[in-house]
């Protein structure tokens, strides 16, 4: 829009020039312009019609934005209000001044005593026509009376004296009544004076008394001849002339005759009158054409000031907008940065202060732009260092509670879930010692921090940043399983903030409890199986002894009797070394010696001896078809499998009646992981799971603990060993029930697999 | 808002249109117009009724020239095309009073100037103009129907401009008559 006004306004404004130009020259008097005045007029008005179009168009556009409280348009229309003001006022300062002297001007040409003067002088010129008429016609008189009577060839010879006679006489003629030729004499000798025969007309005034006499203008003006200048007075001297035509006193009787006599005004004396005549009219018409004249001169001057006019307000919305047009950018720019858009404004290209502005304003946002990046950059990268840290307590094992001075647990990981016996929803935002299930914990950990600020109080040695306790948290008495959990925490305190906090980190150490637990019980049994052992001889040898010294020398009843006990005592002693052996094995049972072995052979070959029993449907093996060979004791192994299979037997015998027939399913599987370091890895898994009544919770926390079993017989050694095997062979034994709450499931992982497997399984894998 | 201005602008503009065309044509009437076939060609018969006011008496009376236009045109209409003009002339008459010797003077292009003693002589003669031959013989289609406009005025273009100027909005200036239209059939 702006572009098209400029181009617009750039056009209209020379052509108003043009136009403007050609009219004020139209003012004097020149044949072309004279001719298309109107065109000129009319052309100059329809260009002040468009500009004024052009400029209310634009008048409307900035008064509606006005109103509309659109940006910048105050701005535009103060400037515009300004220039505009500059432009108009001394515009119309002038145009005022020259209408007043204008329309007095004009006035002031056309005196009275100018047009009385032209008037008298045109007055004189008719008296000396007159007199010369006056002249004439007495010329003529004495000529008549002297032609009275006379015969044509005298009055032709009277005629040629009168024209000899009297100075600047062109012709003298006699004519009849019905005006022909009688007689005539001319100045110029065989001049054709047919031209100059009197009218009819004038011969019937010439009958009259007085007769004819006028002056005539000889010279006809015709119309092809107006645009030129006035007749000089050369050509006044030729045509300007007197005509008297009289009757001739003729004798009664006698035809009448008429006497025709034509005198050239002199020279002198036709041109200054005809240069009178014609200054006359001139002025006349001059005078009539004043009221035009102070209209064409108003006019004009409207008409140049309406250009002006419009021209200089198209000119300020020009101006205007170019000088509006820098700030508005700038205050568009102050007002995007305030809204946070911080992108580089459109430079204005001056080199003035305003573009200068415009630059350093866009350095500015630029500067801008970058801090506030910056900052953005490390914002996102506290908060990815914060996700991760987030992430790295979230993924720890170990539970880890932030509380604030008043006990307040403030933040709190998912390990926290999985350790204690409550939902973390619950815990942020509420004292420690108020959530359900922790009272146990709470307390402990209150005591334990009270304890430190004791000790830090006290300040005896040196004080430890933390303390570190064994937390024991009873089950809840409702929950299913109802074995304690051990927990080592560690507290320290935090400095948050202006106030402090207190952060307890724990474990459950219940895994390394029971662990230590087995140890113990090993060393315990290998000492007593050692002190157990040592008097078990002699006792059996002693009994033995005592029964074959003594049953000679009793009676039947007696020998029966010592036969009875002595059995017992062997018997009992038998078993109680078998029991003791089985600790002394369990203790002390020989490392293991591996070799490559193939575990689904092992497995059948056990198998068979179960198969071979009439409980043959029971056992449903599903061994994995070309199981990498692992590295075992097949005399260990074999024990495993059997103890497993021992334990399913003994589970199934336990089940109640009713339900589902006994299964045990034993299956073997290659396991296929991503070690720690990146690298693929295999694993055999061998698993036993059968459907009876599954580990009581009490026993399944504590199931490799030795004396623990459910079973009426047994020493409780069963899985004891297994663990303690597969721990030699390196494995992972995981005890569980099975997830429908039927039956217990044991797997084992051997992870450690032949050399020749891991090449094949290369070699395939390649 | 600037509707309003467009419409009332477009008001003056019509209102002004209509004045000057009702101001166009005033004062002379065309009381006869008749063609005539002659043997040297088409000749026009014409009467104007028609009064000088007294502006227009004054300024003739102080020698200023007063000129008359007759503008003719004989158009025949053709279905296949636009119209035939045959014939479109202009003749201009002209009227001054010579203030030296104190006559009027008319002159009629073709044919001698003609000196009056009276403004009224002189105006007959405008008023009833001899015959005008507007056309040679052949010009025109014998049996065919023209459409025949005439209009006669006082033809401003001769006057001096400021009076053509001062003619725009002075009814003193102005004389004109109707545009008469009547058909002609060739002979």
């Amino acid at each position: 829009m702006t572009q098209a006004l400029r181009y617009v306004l750039v056009v209209g404004s020379a052509i108003a020039s043009i136009l403007l130009f050609l009219l004020a020259s139209a003012s004097d008097n020149s044949g072309f312009f004279d001719r298309n005045y109107y065109w000129l007029l009319g052309l100059n008005a329809a260009v002040a019609g468009a500009l004024l179009i052009l400029v209310i168009v634009n008048l409307a556009r900035l008064y509606s934005g006005y109103k509309a409280g659109r940006f910048g348009s105050r701005l535009m229309a103060r400037l515009m209000l300004l220039f505009a003001g500059i432009g108009i006022l001394p515009g119309l300062v002038i145009f005022m001044v020259s209408v007043q002297f204008v329309s007095h001007s004009i006035e002031s040409w056309f005196d009275v005593k100018i047009e009385a003067a032209l008037q008298s002088g045109l007055n004189l010129g008719h008296a000396a026509l007159d007199e010369a008429l006056t002249d004439l016609g007495a010329n003529a008189g004495t000529t008549a009376a002297t032609l009275a009577g006379q015969s044509d060839e005298a009055a032709r010879s009277i005629l040629a004296r009168t024209v000899e006679e009297v100075s600047g006489m062109q012709s003298a003629m006699l004519l009849s009544a019905d005006g022909k030729l009688v007689a005539s004499s001319s100045d110029l000798r065989g001049a054709d004076l047919s031209a100059d025969l009197p009218s009819t007309q004038m011969l019937r005034q010439a009958a009259m008394p007085g007769g004819y006499a006028r002056p005539e203008g000889g010279i006809d003006r015709d119309l092809a001849k107006i645009s030129d200048d006035q007749p000089n007075g050369l050509d006044a001297a030729t045509g300007l002339r007197l005509r008297v035509v009289m009757a001739v006193p003729e004798p009664p009787g006698m035809a009448p005759r008429y006497l025709q006599l034509l005198q050239g005004v002199p020279v002198n004396l036709a041109s200054n009158a005809e240069v009178l005549s014609t200054a006359y009219s001139e002025y006349q018409s001059r005078a009539f054409a004043r009221t035009g004249l102070r209209k064409m001169y108003i006019g004009t001057l409207t008409l140049t000031l309406l250009l002006a006019i419009f021209a200089s307000i198209g000119s300020a919305f020009l101006i205007a907008r170019n000088l509006a047009q820098p700030l508005l950018v700038l205050a568009e720019g102050t007002r995007a940065v305030a809204e946070g858009d911080l992108s580089p404004r459109p430079i204005v290209e001056t080199n003035d202060e305003l573009g200068t502005l415009t630059q350093s304003f866009n350095a500015m946002t630029g500067q801008l732009f970058e801090a506030r990046s910056a900052v953005e950059r490390n914002r996102a990268a506290l908060e990815s260092a914060k996700a991760h840290l987030e992430s790295v307590l979230g993924n720890m094992s170990a539970g880890v509670i932030v509380m604030d001075a008043d006990g307040v647990v403030v933040n709190s990981n998912d390990a926290v879930h999985r350790i204690l016996p409550v939902d973390v929803a619950s815990l942020a935002g509420r004292p420690l010692d108020e959530i359900g299930g922790l009272e146990a914990f709470a307390s402990a950990v209150t005591r334990a921090f009270s304890a430190q600020s004791a000790q830090s109080a006290a300040g005896r040695g040196r004080v430890r940043a933390h303390w570190q306790q064994e937390i024991e948290i009873p089950r809840r008495p409702g929950s299913a399983d109802d074995h304690d959990l051990t927990l080592l925490g560690r507290g320290s305190r935090l400095p948050v903030g202006a106030g402090s906090g207190f952060i307890v980190v724990f474990d459950d150490i219940s895994d390394v409890i029971s662990a230590q637990r087995s140890v113990a019980w090993g060393e315990v049994a290998r000492r007593l199986a050692h002190e157990i052992k040592n008097p078990l001889t002699p006792i059996q040898l002693s009994a033995e002894r005592l029964q074959m010294k003594l049953a000679d020398r009793l009676d039947a009843d007696g020998a029966a009797l010592l036969n009875k006990a002595t059995d017992t005592i062997v018997n009992q002693v038998a078993a109680m070394k078998r029991m003791v052996d089985d600790f002394r094995d369990y203790a002390k049972a020989p490392p293991a010696v591996l070799s490559p072995l193939d575990l689904n052979a092992l497995i059948e070959e056990i198998l068979n001896l179960y198969l071979s029993e009439d409980d043959s449907d029971v056992i449903h093996p599903v061994l994995a078809a070309g199981l990498p060979r692992v590295m075992g004791d097949a005399t260990q192994l074999r024990q495993v499998i059997h103890n497993l299979l021992q334990n399913a037997q003994d589970a199934l015998v336990d089940r109640g009646p009713g339900g589902a027939p006994p299964r045990i399913d034993v299956t073997t599987e290659a396991i296929h992981y991503v070690g720690a370091d990146g690298g693929t890895g295999t694993a055999v898994r061998l698993a036993v799971v059968d459907n009876g009544p599954g580990f009581a919770p009490k026993i399944l926390s504590r199931a490799f603990e030795p004396y623990v079993t459910s079973k009426t017989r047994g020493t409780g050694l069963g899985l004891p060993m297994v663990k303690k095997i597969v721990d030699e062979h390196g494995g992972r034994i995981d005890v569980a029930n099975r997830s429908d709450g039927t039956g217990a499931s044991v797997s084992i992982l051997l992870l450690k697999l032949a050399p020749e497997a891991n090449l094949a399984e290369n070699a395939i894998r390649a | 808002m600037t509707l309003r201005f467009f419409r009332l602008l477009a008001c003056q503009l019509l209102l002004a249109f209509a004045c000057a065309g009702a101001q166009a044509a005033e004062g002379i009437e065309i009381t006869r117009a008749s063609i005539e076939a002659a043997d040297d060609g088409y000749r026009l018969n014409t009467a104007y009724s028609f009064e000088l006011n007294y502006g227009l008496q004054q300024a003739v009376q102080h020698g200023m020239s007063v000129y008359f236009t007759t503008e003719l045109e004989l158009t025949r209409p053709r279905w296949y095309w636009t119209d035939d003009r045959a014939v479109s002339v202009k003749r201009t008459v002209r009227l001054y009073y010579d203030v030296l010797t104190r006559v009027y003077h008319v002159s009629v292009p073709g044919s001698v100037q003609q000196t009056f003693d009276t403004l009224d002589e002189a105006l007959f003669l405008v008023r009833r103009p001899s015959r005008w031959t507007i056309a040679p013989k052949g010009a025109l289609k014998t049996g065919e129907t023209y459409n025949v406009t005439l209009r006669m005025y006082m033809d401003r273009e001769y006057l001096q401009k400021p009076l053509q100027v001062d003619a725009f909005n002075n009814s003193d200036w102005r004389l004109a008559s109707h545009k008469k239209t009547f058909t002609y059939r060739a002979e």
